[in-house]
């Protein structure tokens, strides 16, 4: 369950942001999510739900972007996404020996208040 | 990752205040920012510190006993044991080896969070003698996904895998493999009953990460120990830090 800490994140940061701007209500979170997180969006929707119950992001939309997880290969050379979630194994030639360049962001892109 | 792309609210016209703000905030600055701040702190105290991680089950508090036991009239040991509930685990080092400060962090007022993060790591650090610490071993929370992405600070990573997991797990995952400097094949002990060939573990390991150094073990009958107090003996900061 490591949704709550990101959840806890989101909604302080938004808060904070929302305050800034002197704004009443935050309507919608933008977040861009890399698959290197694993993280279960369900878990992080209910997670944010309930720690924004009663302040200024009650009701909240999430509006999730996933990051895909890229590769590089140092056997082959070439770039691709795993066939398998979270198996970090070259989709072109099977080896191992692989660098993660893509799918690790974990960002709040943009909010809408009002 | 079942993705909610597309569940966008409906812009229809009572929103006429709406307002889009740019944020582009990394939430994994915060853990990057305490992590720092630990990382000062040890190199200050000149504190060495340890990152052990495996499944639930691996292992991890067995081999600690084991080794509070050792160490505990050769050098100055702190443990810090990570579970989401009981403080089971750090009471069991300190019955094992009364001389060595074995402190629990209950991730239960973390949101239950199955995974250590460095402000756990930094809020439990008030109730650690640093005067009485050379070394400093974390037990990470039973997981092999999550507290692969989570820097505490460290020095080094240790993965466990036990024998009775099976040996495919390296494949499985390659995350927390490709993170760790070395690699505990533990519960030797059990390797007749189990189909389990740690060659295979270790050429895996080790086509994920070229420097792995692995050692077998077993914490019931002694079985390599001796080669893991030495590898703890041997301990050198680090140089630079996780991502
Ligand atoms: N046969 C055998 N059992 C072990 C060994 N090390 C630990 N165990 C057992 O495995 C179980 C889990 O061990 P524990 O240290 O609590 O694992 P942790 O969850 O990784 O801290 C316990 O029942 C231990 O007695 C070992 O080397 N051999
Ligand atoms: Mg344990
Ligand atoms: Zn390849």
């Amino acid at each position: 369950m490591h949704e709550y800490g990101i959840a806890k994140g989101i909604i302080d940061t938004v808060l904070a942001e929302a305050e800034k701007h002197e704004a009443k209500k935050i309507k919608s979170i933008e977040l861009l999510i890399g698959e290197f997180n694993n993280i279960v969006a369900d878990a992080l929707v209910l997670n944010v739900e309930m720690l924004a119950h009663g302040t200024a992001a009650q009701g909240v939309k999430l509006d999730i972007k996933r990051q895909p997880l890229r590769v590089k290969c140092a056997a082959c050379g070439k770039q691709g996404e795993p066939k398998e979630a979270l198996v970090f194994v070259c989709p072109f030639c099977d080896s191992m020996a692989v660098e993660i360049t893509g799918g690790k962001a974990l960002n709040i892109v943009s909010i809408e208040v009002e | 990752m079942a993705s909610l792309s597309g569940r966008h609210h409906p812009k229809d016209g009572t929103s006429n205040a709406m307002k889009k703000i740019e944020i582009n905030k990394d939430l994994k600055g915060e853990n990057q920012e305490y992590a720092a701040a630990n990382r000062e702190l040890f190199l200050k105290h000149g504190m060495k510190v340890v990152n052990i991680m495996s499944s639930p089950g691996s292992g991890k508090t067995a081999l600690l006993e084991k080794t509070a036991a050792h160490f505990q009239d050769k050098l100055k040991l702190a443990v810090l044991v990570g579970d989401i509930s009981t403080n089971r685990d750090a009471e069991r080092i300190k019955l094992a080896a009364g001389g060595v400060q074995s402190e629990q962090i209950v991730t239960e007022k973390y949101g239950s969070a199955c995974h250590l993060d460095a402000r756990m790591i930094s809020e439990a650090l008030p109730r650690i003698d640093f005067a009485q610490t050379d070394i400093l071993v974390i037990e990470n929370v039973g997981n092999l996904v999550c507290p692969a992405g989570l820097y505490l600070g460290e020095d080094k990573r240790v993965v466990l895998l036990s024998v009775p997991e099976g040996d495919d797990k390296v494949k499985k995952y390659p995350v927390m493999f490709r993170e760790a400097e070395l690699l505990l094949i533990t519960k030797m002990d059990l390797i007749c009953a189990c189909d389990f060939d740690p060659k295979k573990v270790e050429a895996e390991a080790r086509e994920i990460k070229g420097e792995i150094e692995v050692l077998r073990l077993s914490a019931k009958t002694g079985e390599g120990l001796a080669e893991w107090y030495q590898w703890i003996d041997r301990l050198e900061s680090r140089a630079t830090s996780y991502e």
